[in-house]
């Protein structure tokens, strides 16, 4: 191609530049308007919604579904993420590929393939003759809050497992530790940072977790109204100023974790880097 | 006495692989393994350490038999290259890690104070490993595996990644470790000058097999192969053959020696510090020659010299500057006959 010259290609290249900045302040705009009005409308009655019987059930039955949710995610991400980080056998790769199946789905179709299991065999009215009723109820709020994060957590923690040195493991080993002690010792304050961003984020989704809880605990009035379902339900029947609380509660939880989850990775970036990294 | 006996050990993994390595190692040695990078080194001192089991041979500590025995059982000292402290706990805490297995707390604090007193870290004990410089941090792994008196110590490259002044005092460091705990050594790296310094013992390994073992004396004067001879960068190795009671390697060129044991050799080997230049021919092989290159290194001049083959030569920079040499002058070689090998 032929070149056009000094000028012609410093306004090429200035106009691009600048076309990459206002698409960005566009996006900007979009999404500071649209949440920020949920704030403004919020504002009024946010006092009074959150004396509302129904929001402070919400938010007690969102704090204690995510909080149980994410403690059972907990137990079951750790092992799995280590042994995916260790083992490199065919069998931890199908692991692996499941796992991504529910974080490729939408979450409703997580909750109506819950539903069928729990609702429709043997194994679920067995389950359920046990007391473990899940469809319809509070119970299976967590457990589609759980099906929903939990390969979600198993990948941060793998991540963080990943980054710990199978050496500094070996030295551990050398010096007379055996596996379970190594990885109490050695591994778990190593990954820390990244198990912790892996729980706050869980927790966070937790919270908001909407389809799967829908299809499988249903929405009900104060008996299974998380604060996304009084969300729902409260847009449903105009019941605006709860609705616009049940939002805001939501946003400022999620945005906040975020946050921590951000300032959590860059921690573990850090440490990735080594000798450079402060610890 | 046999301190550890590998036995026909076998590993592929992922791309290294390591063929049938016989190796022994006995009670106060300093043994050396040199190789390349990328030969699997690494590979087998982990395979010493449990860390991999073998896919084929067998592993003996102390006429025990091991292979399948876990880490943490072989109470082995193992130091890497990057020295693997752990970042979390101070360097105390680092180096009572193993003793608190080993030792009641008591006498372990002994201990501690003996050892951070030879290796001069007294004043680092409170600080966190990643603050420290790297020798003083491989100065603290050192400490970490010698506390618990190890049966052996496995050094996986330890200098490599130390400036050359660390890396001079670490030396030292190791010699006198060895000497003073009286401690079992199989120290791998790829460096000519570690192995000539520190060890009593040297195997080579090239390409996943040990190709020579045995005193660091026979081992650097007499390689037996000629990837040994030109891993250990001999210089001058030349074709040829025996007969007639002399090593010919061309019709001009016939190294008229005696035959030694064997004969049926293809090569003929000398250093090229060995090499002297005019003067009178004394015993040995005398050649006349052509200087075809001369150049100019850091610590020696390296000269080309033809005597019906290119012959590498090393003359320190005073005896060049003595001597009357450029290129393409005609000069007297003398190879004296102690310094000839045969492969």
């Amino acid at each position: 191609m032929k070149n056009k010259g000094g000028l012609y290609n410093s306004i090429v290249n200035g106009a691009f530049r600048l076309g990459n900045f206002l698409v960005g302040i566009l996006l900007v705009i979009l999404i500071t308007a649209s949440v920020s009005l949920i704030f403004i409308r919020g504002i009024p009655g946010f006092q009074t919604s959150l004396q509302s019987a129904e929001i402070i059930f919400a938010i007690k039955l969102s704090l204690y579904t995510s909080l149980i949710s994410t403690f059972l995610c907990i137990l079951t991400a750790i092992p799995v993420a280590y042994y995916l980080a260790r083992v490199k056998s065919r069998f931890a790769f199908v692991i692996n590929t499941v796992l991504d199946i529910p974080l490729a789905l939408p979450p409703i179709v997580s909750g109506v393939a819950l539903l069928l299991l729990f609702g429709t065999t043997e194994f679920g009215r067995h389950l359920a003759s046990m007391g473990l009723q899940f469809v319809f109820t509070v119970k299976g709020i967590i457990l589609a809050q759980y099906f929903v994060n939990v390969p979600y957590m198993v990948k941060v923690i793998y991540t963080a497992f990943s980054s710990v040195s199978t050496r500094m493991e070996f030295v551990a080993r050398s010096l007379g530790y055996n596996q379970l002690e190594t990885f109490i010792k050695i591994t778990l304050p190593l990954a820390r940072h990244g198990i912790m961003a892996a729980v706050i984020i869980t927790w966070a989704k937790a919270l908001g977790e909407f389809g799967a809880a829908l299809m499988l605990a249903g929405a009900t009035r104060l008996k299974t109204e998380t604060l996304p379902l009084s969300l729902f339900l409260n847009m449903s029947t105009g019941e605006l100023n709860l609705a616009m609380a049940a939002a805001a509660i939501l946003i400022v939880i999620s945005v906040a974790s975020l946050l921590v989850f951000e300032a959590l990775g860059s921690r573990v970036t850090i440490l990735d880097r080594g000798k450079d990294g402060v610890w | 006495m046999v301190v550890l006996k590998l036995e026909n050990i076998s590993k592929r993994l992922g791309d290294f692989a390591i063929n049938n390595i016989n190796l022994q190692v006995d009670r106060g040695q300093y043994f050396v393994i040199l190789g390349p990078s990328g030969t699997g080194k690494t590979v087998l001192l982990e395979i010493i350490a449990g860390f991999h089991r073998p896919d084929q041979g067998r592993v003996y500590l102390y006429d025990k038999e091991i292979t399948r025995l876990p880490p943490e059982a072989r109470k082995m000292g193992f130091v890497y290259q990057d020295y693997m402290l752990f970042p979390h706990m101070t360097v105390k805490d680092n180096i009572l890690f193993g003793a608190r297995k080993c030792f009641p707390m008591s006498q372990a604090m002994d201990k501690i104070k003996r050892l951070v007193d030879i290796l001069g870290i007294g004043h680092l004990l409170d600080r966190f490993p990643l603050t420290l410089s790297g020798g003083e941090q491989q100065r603290v792994a050192l400490a970490r595996v010698l506390i618990i008196e190890p049966t052996i110590l496995l050094l996986d490259e330890p200098l490599s990644s130390l400036d050359p002044n660390s890396k001079e005092a670490l030396q030292i460091e190791l010699k006198r470790i060895h000497e003073q705990f009286e401690t079992t050594i199989l120290h791998i790296t790829h460096d000519f000058n570690e192995a000539t310094n520190l060890a009593t013992h040297v195997g080579v390994m090239i390409n996943g097999t040990l190709a020579q073992t045995g005193t660091a004396g026979e081992v650097f004067n007499r390689p037996n192969s000629l990837e040994v001879a030109s891993f250990l960068g001999i210089e001058n190795i030349i074709p040829g053959q025996y007969a007639d009671g002399a090593f010919k390697c061309s019709e001009q060129l016939v190294f008229p020696v005696p035959p030694v044991n064997g004969q049926d050799f293809s090569y003929i080997y000398f250093s090229a510090k060995d090499v002297r230049l005019g003067g009178q021919p004394g015993s040995g092989s005398g050649f006349q020659g052509v200087v075809t290159g001369i150049s100019f290194q850091k610590d020696y001049v390296s000269i080309t010299v033809d005597i019906g083959q290119p012959i590498k030569v090393k003359l320190s920079h005073r005896e060049f500057n003595d001597s009357p040499l450029a290129c393409g002058s005609n000069i007297h070689v003398h190879i004296p006959a102690s310094s000839l090998g045969f492969i």
